[in-house]
């Protein structure tokens, strides 16, 4: 195409323009992308604290937050800290660029930088897991409490329903001496009854017949209430013998509430680290070749953009 | 010896067969190419939420990447004016913005492969649009007083437009709190065709004419009229589209067209990162302009790659008048499917992220942007030979909207096609452009 043409007719007659400005802008960029140093990671991770929910280990906090408050909060009191102890502020301002990122239930800390800042690095994230920990302690020493409560409560409530049950097995047995014994008192009424029935059947003078029945009578009212009673105890026990096994049922939950919160509490898990402030051995070194070919790039632009407005001047 | 390249009539799309055009701009792209990166950087900070990423540690890898990008900014300085040239621009600064996006962004998906595809979108875009800019052979043409008779019509069209409109709706709302009516804007579908049409198209048409010619007074009646939407449409186009005339108006008066359409983008964004340093004050001005005319299109093609990788693609479903043939298995319009599954509201986007990424997915998104650039091609065409601070000042609210509506949509709703028939049948010689005098008042 004819622009074409003219765009490179105004290179040609630039070229050594062109060149020079190539050239040098590649030669100065090259220099700086071979002299960028190598950065070191300073990598740590710590796992949130978690505990057993719906059979499912869960955060007690979500990790995106914890992260969020350790690049928010705790990073600047910790740099404050590095500062009243000395640390020089190109220091503070090459590491602060800190990085908190959740994976799971954990947290990885990584600051990347020179390898001369490893230690202040490491001491930076210290600073920060061990404030993180600190915080989050008193709430998992809190959540212990209460199972520890709920665990001596479900205790004594276990100790008093066995007490129950046991005064309620002695109720079931004395009811069961008492209905024996009334058993027995009714076999006794009836042998008399039937051996009242017959004496009174020979029986020839009015007198004695009446005396006989009137003890007769007797009797069978004797064996009515006596029906009644073992009717009665017999109720009862029924009674006795359902709560026995109402707080049977009950006892056997508070155990269960006992055997749950000793695993919950066993499980429950604080914030803790698992990797502690290390020097990752591996150089994250910059990728040379294409920052040179960004580098060609940006003098490609130069070189072109020079000829272009040395010939607009010109015109 | 050097060709005298000054003297050439500055018309635009002059053809093979034409002089030579003298080179465009070149460092001001990069200032321009190096301010929306700083930009960005600045609406990360308090635009986050939306989004908008930056990490100091991929830096370098960005700087990279946007570098390797700014080759192509040579063809901005090798291409002639045209029409293509003006959205040409846009769209590179858009996909420079993607790019510069891509490297920071927390979304998970296959960055490099959607850079490496928006990169050679925007290629596949740029060719037809920046280097086809040969006429067409036109078999009508307006005379002199059918352009008058037109112009007259066009003010009386926008005027009952405008009439029509405040029946439906006509509220004096400051511009920051639109949002609290817009959901209630409710049109029959022909005037909201008829709206845009007058307002993108053929008042701006109106305004051009008259401001070549330096009739003043019918140029400030057509901004006037331009500014009636704003209370009918609640939208910050219809608000800015006055000013924004003007100001194209202004600039192509004293500088070369290919510089005033970087500077339509370099100017507005440099005021908002000088602005910002003064304090949360200007950030108005700065979310506006920087974070809603730069920044939004950007991350609306990030947005867009994210969700289609792990979303069926459309395949031009959401076309309205290509859903009978074609199975969608989306049943609302693509951009309230973009704000559900976000929720930043209802995210439209351009061609690339449309019609490219969510119709036909990262490979073959180059060829549809490639038939979006013959369309733009036939803009240049249609154009070919007018004035061009004219298809500046005409074609000045499309870049925009290309920006931020599919090229379809654009072309139907938005008036670009009515503006190209313009354009066509638009008189080439100097009598008939100007009814006062023969000299072509450039």
């Amino acid at each position: 195409m004819l622009e074409q043409k003219s765009i490179s007719q105004i290179i040609r007659f630039r070229l050594r323009t062109f060149l020079f400005v190539l050239l040098g802008t590649l030669f100065v960029l090259s220099l700086g992308v071979l002299l960028l140093a190598k950065d070191f990671v300073v990598k740590s991770s710590i796992e949130v604290g978690s505990a057993l929910v719906n059979d499912r280990m869960e955060a007690l906090e979500p990790p995106d937050q914890v992260a969020r408050q350790i690049t928010g909060v705790y990073l600047s009191a910790a740099l404050l800290t590095l500062f009243q102890k000395g640390v020089p502020i190109p220091d503070l301002v090459v590491i602060q660029n800190l990085k908190a990122d959740p994976v799971g239930r954990s947290i990885i800390i990584t600051s990347v930088g020179d390898a001369s800042l490893e230690g202040v690095s490491k001491e930076l994230q210290h600073l920060i897991i061990d404030r993180t920990i600190k915080d989050r302690a008193a709430f998992v020493n809190g959540i212990t409490k209460g199972f520890d409560i709920k665990i001596d409560s479900a205790r004594r409530t276990q100790a008093d329903l066995r007490n129950q049950s046991t005064a309620i097995l002695s109720e079931i047995e004395a009811n069961g001496a008492r209905a024996e014994t009334i058993r027995k008192q009714l076999e006794d009424y009836r042998t008399e009854l039937s051996t009242k029935f017959q004496r009174a059947a020979p029986l020839k003078s009015q007198d004695e017949r009446i005396t006989v029945e009137a003890e007769i009578r007797e009797l069978r009212d004797q064996i009515s209430l006596l029906q009644a009673l073992a009717k009665e105890v017999s109720t009862e026990r029924s009674r006795a013998i359902r709560d026995l096994a109402e707080i049977r049922r009950q006892t056997e939950d508070q155990s269960k509430t006992i055997a749950s919160t000793e695993r919950d509490k066993q499980l429950l898990g604080e914030t803790r680290i698992t990797l502690p402030p290390s020097l990752i051995p591996l150089p994250l070194g910059p990728r040379r070749l294409f920052f040179l070919f960004g580098a060609l790039a940006v003098s490609i632009l130069a070189a072109f953009g020079t000829v272009i407005l040395l010939h607009r001047f010109d015109k | 010896m050097m060709t005298d390249l000054s003297h050439e009539i500055p018309y635009a799309g002059n053809g093979p067969s034409q002089s030579r055009v003298r080179p465009g701009p070149a460092f001001l792209i990069y200032f321009h190419i190096i301010a929306c990166c700083i930009s960005l950087v600045l609406v990360s900070r308090s635009y986050e939420y939306a989004h908008i990423w930056y990490d100091d540690s991929f830096l370098y890898n960005a700087i990279v990447v946007i570098a390797a990008f700014a080759l192509v900014s040579i063809l901005f300085t090798i291409a002639p004016f045209s029409f293509g040239y003006f959205v040409g621009f846009y769209f590179y600064t858009m996909i420079l913005g993607f790019l510069w996006l891509a490297c920071f962004t927390k979304f998970e998906y296959d960055r490099e492969m959607a850079s490496v595809s928006a990169a050679a979108s925007a290629v596949a875009f740029l060719l037809p649009a920046l280097m086809i800019t040969a006429p067409i052979r036109r078999s009508y043409t307006l005379s002199a007083r059918a352009l008058e008779q037109l112009l007259s019509f066009i003010l009386v069209l926008g005027t009952a437009t405008i009439v029509a409109g405040a029946v439906y709706n006509f509220r004096l709302v400051a511009v920051e709190n639109i949002y609290n009516f817009r959901n209630e804007l409710q049109f029959p579908t022909i005037l909201n065709y008829v709206i845009g049409i007058v307002s993108n198209a053929l008042l701006p048409f109106a305004f051009a004419c008259y401001a070549i010619r330096k009739d003043y007074w019918r140029a400030a009646a057509t901004l006037f009229l331009l500014l009636l939407f704003y209370p009918i449409t609640l939208s910050k186009l219809a608000f800015f589209s006055p000013i924004w005339l003007l100001g194209i108006a202004v600039l192509s008066r004293f500088l070369e067209e290919r510089t005033t359409v970087v500077l339509t983008l370099f100017l507005p964004m440099l005021a908002g990162i000088i602005f910002i340093g003064f304090g949360q004050e200007a950030l108005l001005y700065f979310g506006t302009i920087n974070y809603r005319m730069i920044a939004i299109p950007s991350s609306a093609l990030d947005h867009y790659n994210d969700f289609f990788s792990r979303h069926d693609l459309t395949y031009f479903c959401q076309i309205s008048f290509l859903k009978p043939f074609v199975d969608c298995p989306y049943d609302e319009q693509l951009s309230i499917v973009m704000g559900k599954a976000y929720g930043l509201g209802n995210f439209n986007a351009s061609a690339f992220a449309t019609e490219g990424v969510a119709s036909v997915g990262l490979l073959f998104s180059p060829v549809v942007l490639f038939l979006c650039g013959l369309v733009i091609a036939f803009g240049n065409a249609v154009s070919a030979k007018l004035p061009p601070r004219f298809i500046l000042m005409s074609g000045a609210i499309f870049p925009q909207t290309f920006l931020n509506v599919p090229t379809t949509t654009v072309l139907l709703t938005n008036g670009a096609a009515t503006l190209f028939l313009l354009w066509y049948l638009m008189p080439r010689t100097d009598v008939q452009i100007n009814k006062t005098s023969g000299i072509l008042p450039i």
